[in-house]
């Protein structure tokens, strides 16, 4: 062509694109049938799960996961889109609807309750039907409403139970797998009023038991059963005095107990567990516990919840990650050679986001994505069902265009419209630049209009993304979670599924 | 040269005072240094202050309320009694800062972890606990320097009202006949601020979420 003195137009001084992915053109196809192989090799593993264990991400909606996704491969130096969080490689995935018996966005009670017993429930309702009245306190009405929980099935079946969260041992998610009460806030005898509807409630004969007694009064076969509790929540099961004098907490000495009735439900722990029952509360003794001679283990690291992820290098006496209680518990409970039930909740996920801050409720993701990385390297997927889920989202978005790699925590920078162009934030129609990240209500809301963000660091721990709405606390959100699984009946978990069929999965991978 | 407690008693700030945290400054006094105000304030005190808001841009609008306040310091604890509600502000040994709202009406304790605090973007500055409060935003202070105290304390809020502090009285340690913070609630429920995302339906959580906003907090980019 040369030599017929033709010239193909092609702009030998175009500038480079000032953004670029990693990859070749070559690599978008090779991953794409590297993902169509993986497929057809998949088939049904219709074996009965020895284990099953079911991992809740508390308010880990779908944009959560996909910020987290982004922020843990910026951390480890990478552009961040093509990270993939443990459980994004599992091989099964659906959608689940959380609505509750009467909510359009619930809270954590009935959405646990709905995996926890396969029915949906009531707002603020811990494992009894959608036929309880609210605020009832009679133990009979509670007992007769009671829906067996996958825990309790577990346990009857002669496996080995545990329950780890972040949250209090006594919140909602946690509860929902061993309590049955018509009132979430329950946690302590004295959150439980005097009166219920008229009728004697705190204390009262015939009143229904609050969710920490609830615990240590499981029936005798969850007792024998439930190896492992750990989290927070330690203020639920100590006294408020012993002997007229106030009992302090060991971590906080100006804190007490919460029990109005003046029982010790720690040492009770102790006393009906057996010689190898253990109680933790600190880091130094949660690493010297010898799992292969303790039988029963209880953990309560701080009064209430426990540390933020991001915090938890700062607490006094020191505390286990949430990956940490994974290991330790998976160490207890596979010692049972019937197999077990374990639930791990990353509780403060949702505490994070309900006060607009999304780099906490990004870490707490991340460390959560840590805790399943490692069940998932220390089962196998012939026996053990492995389920990742939310129970509900939140109001938090990821808006705007910005450019690849463009960091999650900041301000929006678009690809330029001409290559070799600097990367710019991005304007909103006042001149303002604006975060990727940011919620439809809460704290973050400015009052005063949106403000000049230019020198903010948008990145630091406690910035607080922008709102539309004013709120003091941020609210969940109605829109579909995922469900991600993996080992027997994991391909059960398909399509759009109700928020209580997860329920049911797990306990057809039983065979119950 | 004058000694730090003269330094302390002729100190007058008149920079503007915001009541942060219930009334709290924000800034030390003039010609107070951090260590000194810091040695005076461990002496533990209790001090009761008349408040008076008045409507209107100046000091001749009328009194809508009047109030008695009491504080209370001790080295690991700064309280505010303020009638309904209290503020009871504790420091632990690694430094990290709690509050503890009391809602007499509700029969409740709110907990603020030092994590909640930050979460919600509120930085606490000890020292300044420990004199009252911050002095940013302030009309007008006259300082007691042996109290380490304003004696009197102008605020101008929204440009149209005026809130006095008046230091009634102060004793020494914990008077037994004083109501001070905290002797009041021991049988009171308790919550967690972390919870009311959940909660927005309980009479507590909505009181408490008031004085939050009325303090600035649960509002972007506050630091106190």
């Amino acid at each position: 062509m040369a030599g017929c003195g033709l010239s193909v137009a092609v702009p030998s001084q175009a500038a480079q694109p000032v953004v670029k992915g990693l990859e070749s053109v070559a690599d978008w196809n090779r991953a794409g049938q590297d993902f169509i192989e993986a497929g057809k090799r998949l088939s049904p593993h219709n074996a009965r799960a020895k284990n099953v264990i079911l991992f809740v991400g508390d308010g880990m909606g779908i944009s959560t996961v996909t910020a987290a996704r982004i922020l843990e491969g910026q951390l480890a130096g990478r552009t961040g889109e093509e990270n993939r969080l443990s459980f994004e490689n599992m091989p099964y995935a659906a959608l689940s609807k959380t609505y509750s018996w009467d909510q359009q966005t619930s809270d954590s009670a009935p959405t646990m309750t709905a995996m926890a017993t396969g029915h949906k429930a009531r707002e603020g309702m811990l494992s009894v039907d959608h036929l309880t009245p609210r605020g009832e306190c009679s133990a009979s009405v509670n007992r007769d409403r009671a829906l067996k929980t996958i825990l309790e099935y577990a346990a009857e079946s002669g496996k080995s139970t545990g329950i780890v969260t972040t949250a209090r041992l006594t919140h909602a998610t946690p509860a929902a797998l061993y309590a049955h009460i018509a009132y979430r806030e329950w946690e302590a005898d004295s959150n439980q009023p005097e009166l219920s509807h008229g009728v004697p409630c705190r204390g009262a004969e015939g009143g229904v038991k609050d969710i920490a007694r609830q615990l240590i009064e499981v029936s005798p076969v969850v007792r024998r059963s439930l190896k492992v509790a750990m989290g927070g929540g330690r203020m639920n099961f100590m006294p408020a005095s012993h002997d007229g004098v106030n009992a302090a907490d060991p971590e906080h000495p100006k804190g007490k107990g919460r029990r109005a009735d003046g029982r010790d439900l720690i040492a009770e722990w102790l006393t009906t567990r057996g010689a190898g029952a253990a109680y933790v509360w600190n880091r130094q003794q949660f690493d010297a516990l010898d799992t292969k001679r303790t039988t029963h283990l209880l953990g309560l690291f701080e009064p209430s919840h426990m540390q933020y992820e991001a915090d938890r290098a700062k607490d006094g006496a020191g505390e286990p990650s949430l990956s940490e209680m994974t290991a330790k518990s998976l160490q207890m409970l596979q010692k049972d050679r019937k197999g077990y039930f374990l639930h791990v909740e990353a509780g403060r996920i949702d505490h994070a986001h309900h006060a607009g801050n999304a780099k906490r409720a990004l870490i707490e993701t991340i460390e959560f994505a840590r805790a399943v990385r490692y069940a998932m390297d220390h089962t196998d997927p012939k026996d053990t069902l492995i389920i990742v889920t939310a129970d509900h989202s939140h109001t938090f978005t990821i808006a705007g265009y910005p450019s690849r790699g463009n960091d999650i925590l900041g301000l929006v920078r678009e690809v330029p419209a001409t290559d070799g162009a600097p990367l710019a934030p991005s304007k909103d129609a006042n001149g303002l630049p604006y975060t990727t990240l940011g919620y439809a209500n809460g704290p973050g809301h400015r009052a005063l209009g949106r403000p000049d963000l230019t020198r903010v660091d948008t990145a630091g721990l406690d910035f607080l993304q922008e709102a539309a709405v004013p709120l003091g606390s941020e609210t969940h959100s109605g829109e579909d979670v995922a469900i991600y699984a993996r080992g027997p009946k994991a391909h059960l978990v398909r399509g759009s599924m109700e928020q209580n069929w997860i329920f049911h999965v797990m306990r057809d991978a039983f065979g119950f | 040269m004058r000694s730090a407690s003269e330094r302390l008693r002729g100190a007058i700030a008149t920079a503007a005072l915001a009541l942060a945290c219930g009334g709290v400054l924000a800034q030390t006094p003039m010609g107070v240094t951090e260590a000194e105000a810091g040695a005076a304030a461990d002496a533990p005190l209790a001090a009761k202050y008349r408040v008076v808001v008045i409507a209107g841009s100046n000091a001749s609008g009328s009194v809508v309320r009047q109030q008695e306040w009491v504080f209370w310091r001790q080295a690991d604890t700064v309280a505010v009694h303020k009638g309904s509600t209290e503020e009871i502000w504790q420091r632990d040994a690694q430094g990290r800062i709690t509050l503890q709202r009391v809602l007499h009406a509700q029969r409740t304790v709110v907990d603020y972890s030092a994590g909640e605090l930050a979460t919600l973007g509120i930085e606490v500055n000890w020292s300044e606990l420990c004199r009252f409060g911050s002095t940013a935003g302030t009309a007008g202070v006259e300082w007691d320097g042996q109290l380490n105290l304003p004696a009197r304390l102008t605020q101008l809020i929204n440009g149209r009202t005026l809130v006095r502090f008046d230091l009634l009285e102060s004793r020494p340690g914990a008077p037994a006949d004083w109501d001070l913070p905290g002797h009041r609630s021991a049988g009171y429920a308790h919550l967690d601020a972390a919870d009311f995302g959940d909660m927005a339906y309980d009479p507590a959580v909505r009181a408490a979420e008031s004085l939050d906003v009325q303090a600035g907090w649960r509002q972007a980019a506050h630091r106190h």
